[in-house]
């Protein structure tokens, strides 16, 4: 897929762990984990507010585009 | 990820390297699932005991046909004893198939405990309730038309008074084929509903890997 969640980075910005950041945002640390290792399907608008809320950026920076022919480099 | 992409374009909603049954779930199971797997149990139970009987009375009817006359089955003696063989043959596929529909409605009993039943698996399961349901009763109905052609065939042979014509149902006299029709309007409905089950299970898995 090439809409990757650049959820690591942001954590290790924030110095946050995965587990305060699905307390804080009310989302379980399975669904956490799918949206972080890629896994996921689809964002909800409500889920992507909170973690934007919760770590204090923009959804821009939350998600990355790379096109197919950079992942098979 | 890649992986992902390439089993989705395969449509397999079941080759994910995420297993979908180790999802953490909100759901809560209904408080008659419980009560509805207990009974399913049971069920089991009694259709373990049914075949059980059934093959005692396949394993008599082949020995009267072998061998000869056991004490206490003079009754039989006016039937012919292929007859028997073949009708008790048919109450054993019939008592084999009922424990296989329980095996498949026991597992998804499990699921609704789990509080999940929307899985492909269950979609799969009921597929193979109606294909064994099916396939079960086309070999009822083939065996059950060579016993008739046998009792066409015997114009002397006369069931109108016996108590075996009137529990095989042979005591109607009309030459009809035992087509059962309550059983394919079973198993087209089944059939629907199997389909309409993996349609809603393929749309939960979506649901499932929206975060």
């Amino acid at each position: 897929m090439a809409i990757r969640v650049n959820l690591d980075m942001i954590l290790l910005e924030k110095k946050m762990s995965l587990t305060e950041l699905a307390e804080r945002v009310g989302i379980t640390l399975a669904n956490l984990s799918i949206l972080k290792t890629g896994k996921a399907r689809a964002v909800r608008f409500t889920t992507l507010e909170a973690l934007c809320r919760e770590l204090d950026c923009q959804p821009a920076d939350l998600l990355i585009y790379e096109s197919d022919d950079d992942e098979t480099k | 990820m890649r992986k992902i992409s390439k089993s989705r374009s395969d449509q397999d909603y079941d080759d994910f390297d995420l297993d979908m049954d180790d999802i953490e779930l909100d759901g809560q199971p209904l408080r008659s699932a419980m009560a509805l797997d207990i009974f399913i149990s049971f069920m089991t139970i009694l259709a373990w005991i049914w075949l059980a009987l059934m093959v005692v009375g396949m394993g008599i009817a082949l020995y009267l046909t072998m061998v000869g006359m056991i004490p206490g089955f003079e009754k039989l003696a006016d039937i012919p004893d292929n007859v028997i063989t073949i009708w008790t043959g048919v109450k054993v596929i019939g008592a084999i198939i009922a424990i296989l529909v329980l095996q498949e409605l026991r597992k998804i009993s499990k699921t609704l405990l789990r509080g999940d039943p929307f899985v492909p698996r269950n979609a799969s399961r009921l597929r193979r309730i109606w294909m064994t349901v099916a396939i079960g009763e086309a070999i009822r109905t083939a065996l059950m038309f060579m016993v008739m052609l046998y009792v066409w065939k015997l114009d002397d042979l006369n069931f109108a008074n016996s108590w075996f014509g009137d529990i095989t149902g042979l005591n109607s006299g009309s030459k009809e084929i035992p087509l059962r029709w309550e059983v394919w309007s079973m198993v087209l409905i089944l059939i629907v509903l199997a389909q309409v089950f993996r349609q809603g299970a393929a749309m939960r898995e979506q649901e499932k890997l929206t975060v």
